[in-house]
């Protein structure tokens, strides 16, 4: 593997990062005692940090990683269509809203399928949601490792555990808060970074050269047409969608705002978010006019970056994807804990726990969680990493009986818990039978009909106020 | 996610492997120093999207298919060549000193592929044996089903929500 950045600068900067990190999320999460506090960051975060961390956390390796890797496979609509992933963002905002009045006192987006469809559902659910959220932590870890091995050759082991052990320590130690105030610091720097590599690229790279080397040895690519990345359209919507819609990380955040936060803020990130996976896209579509060897399509994000900007692109990409992949795992540490100890600690195994010993519980779930995530990365089972393709027709299933429970008083219970596992089914029969831009979709769709059918065959009346479970 | 399941993609060039054919096309075999050439478990001497992906290694190469990764001490001494037919049109591709290359958008159709590696001084080895990998793009009439698919779970998706936050100002109400 060619080396871009030399490896001491790539240890500083791992180093410098991570002690910035942990002293920020020691500062802003020291106070964190209590258990809302902790898992919540008080139920009072305002707009502004609320925006940012909704970004933030979108803002993960894959959008950095993959957007480029995407765009260099499916072409121009790998491009747009990623960006469609923001449209998870803007329909989850009404949403948000929708929670908070409902669920003044909840915690997690378990405690709602568990008080508005039963408990069969719920358990399903929880399947589906640990499934995707471990496969997402793993992801996420293994980027890291990825990432600097890939530009600095510094191995792989030491970069994912270097990335786990300093998520898992300000996490550990704020909590909430911690996680939010990082977000906002990262969002920052994602922002702007994204933004010089983009503008850059433009200076150095002549459009009408990037089109007519596409036009000639990559003509798929500017097909507007092609199959492939048709198909993929809607369904990278609907994987994004299906991802937000059901996943902790969203729904902690929704509770963790403040009354009438979560509406803007969602909207406001969904916006901004807009352009990052397209200006990372644009850069890939440039490799074939520079002619650049690129061994890997996830490869060619960093291999772009660095030919255009030399060392000083690298160092910068080396920040900003370091700063995604942080302020998404911290995320989903903090979500998948309060999950784990919400709804399978305290509702199965310790009803009477006190709030003192959930959060202790929470602290321990996060260690353990850091660990299973390191051991996964370390023993490098690649394939491991398909799981998350599949967990798009895994949480795309959950979108109809998400949406349907929120709004609709009279959603069939059963019905939702036989369209996440139909829908699941569907899903993971077309990812086989026809390929992964596929999964998604089709998952949706089977789920979609499976609620409307049952709700309109055998309509059940729900009580809203059944929402306002108190917490103690 | 992706990031790790991309580099289990295939692609070899086998030195007479007959489940990929050889072709009458181009010159044959092969050489001393590019040997072994190993190929991966994974998928596709046929894309459906038009991507294709080329592996290759030396015998002093530390590269290892079944985990993905690839340390190429050989980079500080060779680059490598691919060579693209299809038809009667063949075009070189710089491969740079990785021991592999990633291609994409391509149309339908039967390549042929093979590959050499350069010295410092780029004076070039002998070429691989080589393979052939076909790409058939799935037809144009599914992919627009899809789309109009997903295009009608979406609007749906969207109904709902727009339709019920609009009359959601007081819970008790819906």
């Amino acid at each position: 593997m060619t080396q871009i950045l030399d490896s001491a600068v790539a240890a500083w900067l791992l180093v410098g990062f991570s002690v910035l990190w942990v002293a920020l999320g020691y500062v802003l999460g020291r106070r964190s005692k209590e258990l809302d506090d902790f898992m919540l960051a008080g139920r009072k975060v305002g707009l502004a940090l609320g925006s940012a961390t909704a970004m933030a956390t979108w803002v993960t390796s894959n959008t950095t990683l993959v957007a480029p890797e995407l765009a260099y496979r499916l072409g121009i609509w790998g491009m747009l269509g990623y960006s469609l992933g923001s449209v998870g963002l803007l329909l989850f905002a009404p949403m948000a809203a929708r929670i908070r009045a409902l669920m003044p006192s909840g915690y997690t987006s378990g405690d709602f399928i568990r008080l508005r469809f039963g408990k069969a559902a719920w358990r399903i659910f929880l399947v589906v949601s640990l499934l995707y959220s471990f496969g997402w932590l793993v992801s996420l870890g293994a980027a890291g490792g990825v990432l600097i091995e890939s530009l600095s050759g510094i191995p792989f082991a030491i970069g994912a555990t270097t990335i786990l052990v300093i998520c898992v320590l300000y996490t550990l130690l704020g909590g909430m808060k911690a996680v939010i105030g990082t977000d906002y610091v990262q969002t920052i720097i994602i922002v702007i970074g994204v933004v010089i590599v983009g503008c850059l690229t433009l200076t150095v790279v002549d459009l009408d050269h990037v089109h007519s080397e596409l036009s000639q040895a990559r003509p798929k690519l500017l097909d507007v047409l092609m199959p492939a990345s048709v198909m993929f359209l809607f369904n990278n919507l609907l994987f994004g969608v299906g991802e937000i819609f059901h996943s902790n990380v969203w729904w902690s955040r929704a509770f963790a705002f403040d009354r009438g936060v979560g509406f803007k803020a969602y909207l406001l990130a969904g916006i901004l978010w807009i352009p990052i996976p397209i200006a990372a896209g644009f850069i890939a579509l440039s490799a074939p006019a520079l002619g650049l060897g690129i061994p890997s399509a996830d490869h060619v994000g960093p291999i772009v970056a660095a030919k255009i900007l030399g060392t000083g692109g690298a160092v910068l990409l080396f920040v900003v994807v370091f700063s995604a992949i942080a302020s998404s795992l911290d995320s989903l540490l903090a979500a998948t804990s309060d999950l784990v100890v919400e709804d399978i600690y305290r509702r199965h195994l310790r009803p009477a726990a006190s709030h003192r010993e959930l959060r202790r519980a929470s602290s321990f779930v996060i260690v353990l969680l850091g660990a299973l995530t390191w051991t996964i990365c370390i023993l490098d089972l690649a394939t491991l990493a398909q799981i998350l393709h599949l967990t798009g027709a895994l949480v795309a299933s959950t979108i109809w009986p998400i949406a349907a429970g929120l709004y609709w008083r009279r959603t069939n219970p059963a019905g939702a818990a036989g369209a996440i596992l139909l829908g699941s089914v569907g899903g993971l029969v077309s990812y086989y039978a026809i390929g992964f831009y596929t999964a998604a979709l089709v998952g949706a769709t089977i789920s979609m009909i499976v609620v409307v059918v049952t709700t309109r065959l055998r309509p059940v009346e729900f009580d809203w106020d059944q929402l306002r479970e108190s917490h103690t | 996610m992706k990031v790790v399941a991309a580099w289990m993609m295939a692609a070899l060039l086998a030195s007479a492997s007959a489940a990929q054919g050889q072709s009458a096309t181009l010159p044959g075999p092969p050489a001393v120093s590019l040997t072994s050439p190993l190929l991966d478990a994974g998928p596709d001497a046929a894309s459906r999207d038009g991507n294709l992906s080329l592996l290759w290694r030396l015998p002093d190469s530390l590269a290892d298919p079944a985990s993905g990764r690839r340390s190429n001490p050989a980079a500080t001494r060779w680059s490598f060549q691919v060579e693209e037919r299809i038809g009667e049109v063949s075009t070189m591709i710089d491969a740079g000193a990785y021991l592999s290359t990633a291609l994409s958008g391509r149309e339908d159709g039967v390549y042929q592929y093979r590959v050499r590696a350069l010295d410092a001084d780029g004076t070039p080895g002998p070429w691989s044996a080589p393979i052939e990998l076909r790409v058939n793009h799935h037809p144009l009439w599914l992919a627009l089903l899809f789309f109009a698919i997903g295009g009608l779970v979406f609007l749906a998706t969207a109904t709902l929500i727009v339709a019920g936050h609009r009359l959601s100002r007081d819970p008790s109400e819906v």
